[in-house]
């Protein structure tokens, strides 16, 4: 190859690169720029609520009336109640099968099978939120009435959206266990150490912060999930209770008002939404973290 | 005795390593073969290993060495469609029954690999939990924690923070540790493949000397790529070769004899460095 010719595909390579670079850089300020972008506008719709209202009233007036005129209440406190509660139920009842479903990917099942039980799971993954509410209106609802009246509960919106957020538990617990050296089981085995044994002392410990991470992604999902949850909770602002209580979260509360909110109301609306996305990202941090961490 | 004559006279027809007359060895195998789904890896592979000698496994890559050892503790059940034909006996019993407890067995016959390959939890949890799968009583688990990792002269180094992560040890430590947590077990063999080629020349000059050592407690199976350390711990000693794509024995027997005077044209020259 002649002198030239080797200069010249350098030089073009290293347009190449200077052009992805470029493009890549341009799509991720994108990116970035629209998440900062809805920040901004909820912050800008959310103010008028901070200044006049004020936070102090939002965490301690005890209910949520905001079109009572001059005896209106603005308490989030309840429906972040609910919010966190429907959350935490939902990541406690499907934290369990979810990693179980992964153990069985993983460990137990013969290829064929875990393959077929991992597409089922991506397509309960799939399913739209509205028909898992519509479902849990018909078929779940009735069955908790029978149990305890209403019917539309806290439960419900536990059970529901448990089954929602299994797959992200699942698969992301697949994936940490996926991620655990070969070099480990290889080493438990030839020191005569048994599936379980293995599994329960080498691979869940070794796993455990992807797992983690996977359920605060799940609780982030469930936390924002709406549609389902307008459907079978019964959308009552109180602190529930019991488990058969009904409640309203943050989401449902917004999906519900925002049609016909005006002045006051609808920028208190923007300010429970900013609180919602503040919780979140605040898990998403507890989420990452450990992660990084792991690396050092 | 003349030595080459014992040999000729106790190995009828194969050349395996020799034992005395009468005494069982404490590992053999006999026309070994392991087969992956249709490609056959191993081929007629007969060897015996005398009571705390040590047997040094070397040859190139790729003729089976280490296929050869994973079929000693029947860790070759772990991969899908690999078969292994022919007698291993431990101890005077046939290993390849299906009444043979793989999980005993590998109580019985511990394995240290080529990468340290520690848990990543403490130092002392390494130890604790292959012991409490194998019934160890917690009133006994302690002193055999300690003993072990004295065994492998770690003691000093790490009784200050046995709860420290295993991670944090150095190369060497690591493969030590790995050696503890197999002698813990008590095993009347020890297999390994390659101990040495991931550490550095100190570590590898204590390693070495460990596994040397430990030869008055353990029946020893190593592989080794380090001809020179071969030559140092080996009792006795086998040339792995490919041979139409299947690995097989083509030397084996005391080392002195195989070292000293190969009869195989292709191990001579192997072992004397002109091949390759």
């Amino acid at each position: 190859m002649s002198p030239i010719s080797l200069r010249l595909s350098i030089l073009s390579r290293r347009t190449v690169d200077l052009i992805a670079g470029r493009w890549f850089c341009a799509t991720a300020v994108l990116a970035a720029s629209i998440v900062l972008l809805i920040l901004v506008f909820v912050v800008r719709e959310a103010s008028s609520a901070l200044s006049d209202i004020g936070v102090v009233r939002f965490l301690t007036d005890d209910t949520w009336r905001p079109t009572a005129g001059a005896k209106a209440s603005y308490g989030i406190i309840p429906m972040l109640a609910g919010s966190l509660f429907v959350t935490s139920g939902a990541v406690i009842v499907a934290g369990v099968p979810g990693v179980l479903s992964a153990l069985l990917i993983r460990f137990y099942a013969p290829p064929f099978l875990a393959t077929i039980h991992r597409r089922v799971i991506e397509l309960l993954a799939g399913v739209p939120s509205v028909v898992f509410g519509f479902w849990g209106l018909v078929v779940l609802v009735p069955i908790i009435n029978r149990l305890h009246p209403p019917g539309q509960s806290l439960l419900a919106g536990i059970l529901i959206l448990s089954l929602m957020i299994l797959p992200t538990i699942a698969l992301t617990a697949e994936a940490a266990l996926r991620g655990v050296p070969a070099s480990y089981s290889s080493a438990a085995a030839a020191l005569g150490m048994g599936r379980w044994a293995t599994i329960w002392n080498v691979s869940l410990p070794v796993a455990r912060r992807g797992i983690l991470a996977g359920f605060l992604l799940a609780a982030t999902r469930a936390i924002g999930e709406t549609m389902a949850v307008v459907m079978v909770c019964g959308n009552i602002v109180q602190v529930p209770d019991s488990l058969f209580a009904p409640v309203r979260t943050v989401t449902a509360n917004i999906a519900m008002e925002m049609g016909d909110a005006q002045a006051e109301h609808r920028s208190a609306l923007f300010l429970t939404g900013l609180a919602l996305m503040v919780l979140v990202a605040l898990f998403l941090i507890a989420a990452g973290g450990p992660r990084r961490s792991e690396v050092s | 005795m003349d030595p080459l004559v014992q040999l000729s006279e106790s190995v009828s027809g194969s050349s395996g390593p020799v034992c005395e007359p009468g005494i069982a060895p404490m590992l053999e195998t006999r026309e070994l073969s392991v087969t992956y789904g249709s490609r056959r890896a191993l081929s007629g592979v007969s060897l015996a290993v005398p009571r705390h000698q040590i047997l040094a496994i070397v040859g190139p890559s790729g003729c089976g060495k280490s296929t050869f050892l994973n079929s000693l503790n029947r860790l070759t059940d772990l991969t899908p469609n690999c078969r292994v034909e022919g007698s291993i006996r431990v101890d005077n019993e046939e290993i390849l029954n299906a009444d043979c407890d793989p999980m005993t067995l590998r109580r019985r016959v511990g394995m240290v690999f080529q990468k340290p390959n520690p848990f990543p939890l403490s130092i002392c949890r390494n130890l604790a939990i292959p012991l409490k799968e194998h019934g160890c009583a917690k009133s006994d688990m302690d002193s055999i924690i300690e003993e072990a990792i004295s065994d492998v002269g770690l003691w000093d180094e790490v009784k200050d923070r046995l709860n420290a992560p295993a991670l944090s040890l150095s190369g060497g430590q690591q493969q030590r540790l790995c050696i503890a947590r197999a002698l813990a077990l008590r095993p009347e063999v020890m297999l390994f493949d390659e101990p040495c080629s991931a550490l550095d020349p100190f570590s590898i000059n204590v390693v070495e000397q460990l596994i040397a050592s430990l030869r008055e407690r353990v029946t020893i199976v190593i592989v080794t790529h380090n001809l020179a350390q071969a030559r140092r711990i080996a009792d006795q000693a086998a040339v792995f070769w490919q041979r139409d794509g299947v690995g097989t024995v083509i030397e084996s027997g005391p080392a002195t004899l195989v070292f000293g005077a190969p009869q195989d044209p292709e191990a001579a020259a192997y072992l004397s460095g002109h091949c390759c």
